[in-house]
């Protein structure tokens, strides 16, 4: 579980979620609360806290595995020498990869042409990315469409900069699927 | 040398790179089909080439498709965090470079510091580094669309 609980913002959110579950337990929660104990792997589900897994979701254990298979790549696939990511850059992306939310899942995972590794996020035209370049370095961005300039920033590699920046994302990708559907992602 | 440096690059020159079929999404190419080696992007001059297709190579067979950028069309200057950069087009014909394949059509697009010499270098910070190919991904047209050769590594 400790893998999953690096950084103050989630663990508050346990010690949230324990007092929630101790309330609950009492007899004082609300209908509006569900808390969850039926599975050992999970703390609780509120309002209050984040789910804290202690074993990966399929799409986690999905990506971390496509992610260990870059490992494999041969030099110069391309023709233009390019290597594989390095041990550096693959640690980060594993390390950004547990860090995003449960609901967070990631459109594509690639080994990009200049040796990074880009977790990317795509709805419609829209996209955003975290890209892995050294073992503590991330560059976030978003991009409108293709052919329109991407807003693109540094990020700390710290899971709450990263929670962050990815909630950023979704929240700019999700205001594409309103405009487009008219129903709020809500 | 197999040739001399021909230093002039009419607007309308089409400059090509190789790229794959994961890195096309919807008719346009992604940042991430470029690579930035030594400051600068490796491109192939339709005015050496025999055919555009001269950019594949056999040993590269997932890479089997082709995107251009007009001469005209390459950025001489960056948004921010790359705004300090400027970049141009050099001509660098390589011929009895081993381990290097020949390449009489191979030029570069250099990224420079503003009123400064190129410098391979100079380091780029990850952020530059991604406005580059932002910029450079968005004035990429296909001209040979990529097509799944094998396993694609991504989901």
């Amino acid at each position: 579980m400790n893998s999953y609980l690096d950084g103050a913002s989630a663990l508050t959110d346990v010690v949230a979620g324990v007092w929630g579950y101790l309330r609950t337990a009492a007899g004082e929660a609300t209908s509006s609360h569900t808390y969850l104990l039926s599975d050992a792997r999970w703390i609780c589900a509120t309002s209050m806290c984040r789910l804290a897994p202690e074993t990966p979701s399929v799409w986690l254990r999905e990506r971390l595995a496509l992610l260990e298979s870059f490992r494999s790549i041969g030099d110069n696939a391309d023709g233009y020498g390019t290597h594989r990511p390095n041990d550096g850059v693959l640690g980060l992306a594993e390390r950004v990869l547990r860090s995003l939310e449960a609901a967070m899942p990631p459109s594509r995972v690639a080994a990009t042409a200049d040796e990074t590794v880009l977790i990317a996020f795509e709805a419609g035209e829209r996209s955003g990315a975290l890209e892995c370049y050294s073992a503590d370095e991330i560059v976030a961005s978003i991009k409108l469409r293709p052919g329109h300039p991407s807003t693109i920033w540094d990020l700390p590699a710290t899971p709450v900069q990263i929670r962050a920046a990815a909630r950023e994302i979704q929240r700019f990708l999700s205001e594409a699927e309103e405009a487009e559907t008219g129903v709020s992602a809500d | 040398m197999c040739r001399p440096i021909d230093p002039s690059f009419a607007p309308e020159e089409r400059l090509f790179i190789r790229v794959s079929y994961a890195r096309v999404r919807d008719g346009h190419v992604r940042p991430d089909a470029i690579r930035i080696e030594d400051c600068a992007v490796s491109v192939n001059r339709e005015k050496y080439s025999d055919s555009p297709a001269d950019v594949l190579l056999a040993a590269a067979p997932e890479h089997n498709g082709i995107a251009f950028i007009v001469a005209g069309d390459v950025p001489t200057a960056f948004r921010p965090p790359a705004d300090h950069l400027v970049s141009r087009v050099v001509d660098d014909p390589i011929c009895n470079s081993a381990p290097l394949p020949d390449n009489k059509a191979h030029a570069e697009i250099r990224f420079v510091e503003r009123g400064k010499p190129y410098d391979k270098q100079m380091p780029l910070r990850a952020a530059v580094k991604s406005r580059l190919k932002d910029a450079i991904a968005d004035r990429l047209n296909i001209y040979l669309y990529p097509t799944k050769y094998g396993p694609v590594n991504e989901s």
